[in-house]
């Protein structure tokens, strides 16, 4: 079943493109890809430029995209703290090219996983003969998706006349159950631009993309509505090489400790915070003890947490990312508690925000407020990033 | 099925006419259960009862237009919100006094405050006339209230009234309201907190207890008051309490303060400890209670039954929680014959056949003495037959063994009958004992009233030899039957038949037109089982089918999605409910399934 994946990693590292880093590119970022016999992710992938790869990766060129997937598979896919791996290609674009691709091949199953009638005179997918379903064996699995240019250079941009501020790479994703016809979408993060050609850039750099960090988020009755958490850490290098190991924390504290408020304005303390590697699906229920559970039947609204955390000795503990850009994992270092601030020294008020954090909601039956609704309803909403982000606002 | 009696007022505008209610539904449990609630009430709908003074049953309850009602004696209900308002009042505690109870809810109307209704005040042709007694201190609907031997009711509550001089915003406030004069004390802040914990004896002496989460230090403190007199200098109980969950109770009991919390240490606060500690001198010094072997345990809920005699039961919902992928809740029973000095290892009161039990939960606890030395009862809520029932047992030696043990109380086909966290619904009459427990009428749990059953030794013996004698044999044969009537179905495209082979949990939620509408895309050839392993009333069976997809064009996106014939294992788990096998419906994508065992 693995063998495909097994051995195109495998063919990747032999011709030396699993390794490379991304050092010049723009990049585009879909933290959530959810595949099952009965879940597939269709992600619509938008290229502006012709400062792309080749085929291998080995030299600019116009005619190539880098698709980088980083999964958990398997009894790993529910694992919430496994590792990630990596798995990625080069796969034909053109300019101003969209291409639509069910990541678990269930559509477009005789298209390599490409929808929608996309012609293939100038992006020669057919031709290439590369299939784009990179999850097609790898069911169940979990995960995110990079896509990357090599359009960051600066004198590409100036050669190419084309906006600095503007992404050449962007996109959207559609999660579709479609058992139920149930589905949710996102818009996909894209690389911060160049503001001037003298810029640095780390195009993999998504910390800007974490949600803010904290986030009240409304709960529906625990009885009725399943809440979920999807969340993916975020790093200055969103696109490490082989495997991906960040670490981030989701934690309900809506004052100085673990609570949360029901529907009549009462505060309920008891929740317990879960850690999660590269991506996971935590639900409400893991975040709240038996005890809040079950005085939150009706629901209520819990400030929500996110942030990156460093193993100190035995513990995982909260961390900031350094401020400069940096185009490798280093760089997080342990919270510092603020000492003047009494009962909010506790080192996690003084952490980035870590991760990029979609909550899911979707009913048991065909029921609203206890009133019929005729079916299902899966929704999602991917917590915004605070717009006074550092990173966001400071990039170099 | 649940709203016929608010929709029948609806329909003649009873709301407008009387705020009387007669309650007199049809007793639809065979019987044995005697309705106690008049409107049918949410699944999780909030409710309190006491006795009075000559044992006397009374009952306050939300209905599921939220509208608060008390239950007399006589079983009339009555509004205790005037001008038929919903939605407004909240949260709801009684006390007992001689011939009635003190009633205490927070509503907003005609004022936002915390308001107190004595029923012996109460005429029955005239409205009612709660005192409100939060001034403002903006109450919330967290409160208590305890009534002693002079008519003394000791009320407790938390509000949000800022700049108050403990520097947090969530306060503990008390009040006296004396039922022979009418008068009520000055309002008196005690501490900082959200948790209005408080024992009261029968003299008047009383002992609040605050866990102080947002104050430096966090701590568990205490602050007694003797009966007449002032309070005292808060006492510190524990100084190392960062977190604790919602369950937080105190108790007085022989001469004795104790008070039980759930801690939570650790980084990833999943260290949880049953903690408690007890006072002999008014709450000046305490002694702390630990439990080590229900360390990593969360507790769900706990309730304490006491004889007098120093023996002590506590019952709680536990399980183990250290990692998120968590086991099923399950029920124990600490014991104490020193009034709480030194405790019992925790007895798992499910002990029949642990393998099997550990794939269903049971929670809620409630428990009680009898009238006979050394006796002792506890009925939970167990979901061993897929639906929610009821099990108890019995002690005759305080609580050291069990026997009948795991007793199945009776419950009417397709119904679940089930208990809440609170309050602690079993009590004991020289009659025996008394139970009240919610009754779910199907399997959505959306709707329930509430019931009670009086029982003795000797129905729990009948019970349990019943429960002997008509213990079903769910066996491989009929199974199989089933299984294969379920796939030949699927095979031939007969979906209602399908459907009807489907949990009645799946069913309860989805209707008919639903399931069909989603039903034909995957087409079976074949289905051959081969292999079932059968655990109690839970099979999982192994099948082979054959299937294809035959060519269709998706809705959403116009793309043609079509599956050549292939053959593939599958792993159904089938369930035995009430008496036939029925197919668990699961969600794979999500691994959800709609039954709640």
């Amino acid at each position: 079943m693995f063998a495909k994946n097994k051995l195109a990693s495998a063919v990747a590292a032999a011709i030396g493109v699993s390794a490379v880093g991304v050092a010049q590119a723009d990049t585009v970022f879909f933290p959530y890809v959810a595949l099952s016999e009965t879940v597939t992710t269709v992600v619509s992938v938008i290229n502006t430029t012709e400062n792309n790869w080749n085929s291998d990766g080995s030299a600019r060129a116009a005619t190539h995209l880098h698709y980088r997937f980083y999964y958990k598979t398997g009894a790993n896919a529910n694992n919430l703290t496994a590792n990630c791996e990596e798995y990625n290609e080069y796969l034909p674009t053109s300019r101003n090219d969209i291409q639509t691709i069910d990541l678990g091949g269930i559509f477009g199953a005789n298209t390599s996983g490409v929808l929608f009638n996309d012609p293939s005179v100038n992006n020669q997918w057919q031709q290439s003969g590369r299939d784009y379903a990179f999850g097609r064996y790898l069911i169940p699995a979990r995960g995110y998706l990079t896509v990357d240019n090599s359009n960051a250079d600066p004198s590409f941009i100036a050669n190419r006349g084309e906006l600095a501020n503007i992404p050449t790479l962007s996109g959207e994703a559609f999660v579709f159950e479609f058992a139920s016809g149930a589905a949710w979408g996102y818009p996909a993060y894209s690389s911060l631009p160049p503001r001037a050609i003298t810029d640095t850039l780390y195009p993999a750099d998504f910390r800007y993309a974490a949600s803010r960090n904290p986030a009240d988020v409304a709960f529906m009755p625990l009885s009725e509505v399943t809440t979920a958490f999807l969340v993916t850490p975020v790093s200055a290098d969103q696109t490490p090489d082989v495997a991906n190991n960040y670490r981030a924390r989701i934690d309900i504290r809506s004052t100085v400790r673990g609570d949360l408020f029901d529907r009549d304005e009462n505060l309920i303390s008891g929740t317990s915070p879960v850690d999660v590697v590269c991506v996971g699906r935590v639900n409400l229920p893991d975040l709240i003890s038996d005890g809040v559970e079950a005085r939150l039947s009706n629901g209520g609204w819990g400030r929500v947490w996110n942030y990156r955390l460093v193993q100190v000795g035995s513990n995982w503990v909260p961390a900031n990312f350094a401020r400069a850009n940096q185009p490798s994992t280093g760089g997080l270092t342990p919270t510092p508690a603020n000492a003047a601030a009494g009962a909010f020294a506790d080192p996690r008020y003084n952490a980035d925000d870590g991760a990029v954090v979609i909550k899911l909601e979707y009913n048991l039956g065909a029921t609203l407020n206890g009133e019929a609704v005729g079916g299902t309803y899966n929704n999602a909403i991917m917590l915004r990033p605070d717009p006074n982000n550092y990173f966001l606002n400071n990039y170099q | 099925m649940g709203n016929k009696n608010s929709n029948l007022a609806w329909l003649f505008g009873l709301w407008a006419i009387s705020s009387y209610l007669v309650a007199a539904p049809q007793d639809s449990t065979g019987g044995l259960f005697r309705p106690l609630t008049g409107a049918w009430m949410e699944g999780a709908g909030n409710w309190d009862y006491a006795l009075d003074g000559s044992g006397q049953l009374w009952l306050a309850y939300y209905d599921r237009d939220r509208l608060l009602r008390l239950r007399t004696p006589q079983r009339q209900e009555r509004l205790l919100v005037p001008d038929n308002r919903a939605q407004s009042p909240s949260g709801i505690a009684l006390a007992p006094t001689a011939r009635g109870v003190i009633a205490l809810w927070r509503d907003k109307h005609p004022d936002k405050g915390l308001y107190l209704l004595d029923s012996e005040r109460m005429a029955p042709d005239r409205p009612i006339n709660p005192i409100e007694i939060g001034g403002d201190t903006e109450p919330l609907a967290r409160f208590v209230a305890r009534v002693d031997q002079d008519d003394r009711v000791h009320l407790l509550w938390y509000g949000e009234k800022a700049g108050q001089p403990t520097g947090s915003i969530h306060n503990l406030y008390y009040r006296l309201f004396d039922r022979k004069t009418g008068e009520l004390s000055p309002i008196e802040l005690v501490a900082a907190g959200i948790y209005p914990v408080m024992a009261v004896d029968q003299g008047g002496n009383l002992v609040v207890v605050s866990w102080q989460g947002d104050v430096q230090g966090r701590r568990i403190v205490a602050r007694a008051r003797p009966a007449g007199g002032q309070f005292a200098e808060p006492v510190v109980i524990a100084d190392d309490v960062s977190e604790i969950t919602p369950v937080f109770e105190a108790f007085h009991v022989n001469d004795r303060w104790l008070v039980f919390w759930v801690s939570q240490y650790g980084l990833d606060r999943r260290g949880f400890r049953l903690e408690g500690a007890y006072s002999d001198d008014l709450g000046k010094s305490w002694q702390r209670l630990d439990f080590p072997a229900l360390h990593g345990y969360d507790i769900a809920n706990l309730n304490l039954a006491d004889d007098g005699q120093g023996h002590l039961v506590l019952a709680i919902t536990a399980r183990q929680r250290t990692q998120p992928n968590e086991q099923k809740q399950d029920v124990y029973v600490i014991r104490s014959s020193d009034r709480g000095t030194s405790w019992s290892e925790p007895t798992r009161l499910r002990s029949s056949d642990p393998e099997t039990l550990a794939l269903f939960r049971a929670r809620y606890p409630v428990v009680a003495f009898g009238r006979r030395p050394g006796q002792v009862l506890v009925v939970w809520e167990d979901w061993r037959t897929i639906r929610s029932s009821l099990y108890a047992s019995l002690s005759n030696d305080y609580g050291a063994t069990w026997q009948p043990s795991e007793v199945p109380v009776p419950r009417e086909p397709g119904t679940n009958l089930g208990l809440r966290y609170a309050p602690n619904a079993l009590y004991a009459t020289d009659q025996g004992f008394h139970l009240i427990a919610e009754h779910y009428p199907d399997d959505q749990l959306k709707e329930q009233r509430l019931v009670a059953l009086a029982f003795d030794e000797t129905n729990l013996k009948q019970w349990a030899e019943a429960a002997r004698h008509q213990q079903v044999k769910a066996d491989e044969g009929s199974l199989r039957k089933r299984v294969e009537s379920y796939w030949q179905a699927m095979q031939q495209g007969d979906y209602k038949t399908t459907y009807e082979h489907l949990d009645s949990f799946f069913r309860s939620l989805t209707p008919l037109d639903v399931y069909l509408s989603k039903m034909g895309k995957i087409k079976y050839t074949q289905a051959k089982i081969e292999g079932v392993q059968i655990k109690g009333p839970i099979a999982e069976v192994r099948l082979q089918v054959q299937a294809s997809i035959p060519p269709f064009k998706a809705q959403t996106t116009g793309e043609t999605i079509k599956r050549d014939e292939r053959r593939i294992q599958i792993l159904e788990r089938w369930l035995w409910i009430d008496g036939d096998w029925f197919k668990e419906f699961r969600i794979e994508s999500q691994d959800i399934a709609f039954t709640r065992y």
